[in-house]
């Protein structure tokens, strides 16, 4: 280890900078720091903005009040060649064991527009966001439900009222799930 | 000249008084997140249902960790209020709410993010000299650079919503307001409305009328509060813009956050306002 020498000393004029001057320090950027943020700030900002409509909910965009669409969501089950309606989104259903269970929708969706079922719901930031969404939560809800052995599939059929016009129907599926 | 108008930008200082008020209703819009994200949890935690993480799903916090995560945005949004701390509290309160509404793309809104952008820059400015508990207040001078960013922002807000409904045949020709009007009729009614003036409002012509208006008044708003001659209309005609959207739709705090980040144009009048009728009298120090 060299020998400590008086340019290694803590000169007494410029006492060690406390914590709070040392974060001050962080957050009052110096000039060269100011321009690099600004202009990673405007180009993440403007790109974000560019972008939003590939984006089916417009996230980051900034698209106030993008629509005024409604839908309305029905549930259904496939089973075997059949496809059953799941009414309020509770259904019931055999596990292997053949014990009759319970399943509900509302287990695992609790989000305000997918939430409610065979009513038509204002469709918060557009149509395609909800049905985007509505078509991760198929997904969700088909991996949530272990003891269901007898649905292969979800569906939601959802009539789209896009802007008042309408009603379209859009048929969505969740994953297939392998059932006996 | 590019070169010269940067540096300018870069170097610039000014009256910044008021920035501690506009540091204040952040912290509250922060503190009033941070309520209800704790009112959401007593209810149920998200990640135990059905979420959509725009993270890797490890990177999702446990029930318990997001429990202290939502304690500790109510704690740095009051340490914002208060002026302690406040710019690295508002700092943490920016990060911590962005990886947070990462976790959870159902809970995302626009009024939320908008909040966490301009708390990000406010907290790089000279905001916590004022409008602080304890200490003597420091000159009120500091650089601007922080401040042209977050009125940089609020033009961005403006120009992408203004210009999205402006790009949108439904939006310009006022199909959406059209159907607005009769989704809510109701409840208008039930709140008071005249079905007159509501009957009148639904008329096609009317509602293609307003969408223009709504869609100039946002283009305006971005451009106008800029500008010298036009700050005061500016400040007006937004006041008047989200006074009505405040009580014609539920936007969480996008008015009032939107109301508060005009102050930052008006911080030369808001100081020497301050100078006239608060303690700290007298002209800023240079």
């Amino acid at each position: 280890m060299p020998p400590r020498t008086d340019a290694n000393r803590p000169c007494p004029l410029r006492p060690a900078l406390r914590y709070r001057d040392r974060v001050a320090r962080v957050l009052d950027l110096g000039p060269r720091a100011r321009l690099v943020f600004a202009a990673c700030w405007i180009v993440a900002q403007v790109a974000l903005v560019l972008t939003a409509a590939g984006r089916p909910d417009g996230a980051f965009g900034f698209r106030m009040f993008p629509e005024a669409s409604t839908i309305e969501i029905h549930l259904q089950r496939r089973v075997g060649d059949r496809v059953v309606p799941a009414p309020r989104g509770e259904w019931s259903a055999r596990d292997t064991a053949g014990q009759l269970r319970h399943f509900s929708w509302h287990d695992r969706v609790r989000d305000p527009v997918l939430s409610v079922l065979d009513e038509r719901r204002f469709a918060s930031y557009g149509a395609d966001a909800q049905l985007d969404r509505l078509k991760r939560a198929l997904d969700d809800v088909s991996d949530h439900v272990p003891d269901d052995a007898e649905t292969a599939q979800l569906q939601a059929d959802v009539l789209v009222w896009r802007n008042g016009r309408g009603p379209e129907t859009i048929a969505l599926l969740g994953h297939p799930r392998s059932v006996p | 000249m590019i070169g010269a108008a940067l540096r300018h930008w870069r170097d610039e200082v000014g009256d910044v008084t008021a920035l501690g008020a506009v540091r204040v209703a952040l912290g509250l819009m922060l503190l009033h997140g941070a309520v209800r994200a704790a009112r959401e949890l007593s209810a149920g935690y998200f990640g135990d249902v059905f979420h959509w993480s725009m993270l890797p799903e490890a990177l999702v916090p446990s029930r318990a960790v997001y429990t202290v995560l939502v304690a500790a945005l109510g704690l740095l949004a009051v340490l914002v209020v208060a002026g302690l701390r406040s710019r690295e509290a508002m700092l943490a309160s920016a990060l911590l709410g962005t990886y947070l509404l990462s976790c959870d793309r159902l809970q995302f809104h626009h009024n939320r993010w908008a909040l966490l952008c301009m708390a990000l820059l406010v907290s790089l400015s000279p905001c916590d000299r004022t409008f602080r508990i304890g200490g003597a207040s420091a000159p009120a001078v500091g650089p601007l650079w922080p401040v042209r960013l977050a009125q940089l922002q609020v033009s961005i807000v403006y120009l992408a919503s203004g210009g999205s409904k402006l790009f949108d045949a439904d939006w310009r020709g006022g199909q959406v307001l059209l159907e607005r009007f009769h989704l809510y009729a109701s409840q208008a009614i039930d709140a008071g409305v005249p079905a007159g003036i509501l009957a009148w409002l639904s008329h096609p012509d009317v509602t293609g009328a307003l969408a223009k208006l709504a869609i100039g008044t946002e283009l305006l708003l971005a451009l106008g509060l800029w500008l010298r001659r036009t700050r005061w209309i500016a400040l007006a005609l937004g006041m008047i813009f989200h006074g009505i959207i405040e009580v014609t739709a539920r936007v969480e705090g996008f008015s009032w956050l939107m109301l508060a980040s005009y102050g930052l144009f008006f911080l030369p009048e808001l100081g020497a306002l301050r100078a006239r009728f608060g303690r700290h009298g007298g002209p800023p120090v240079k």
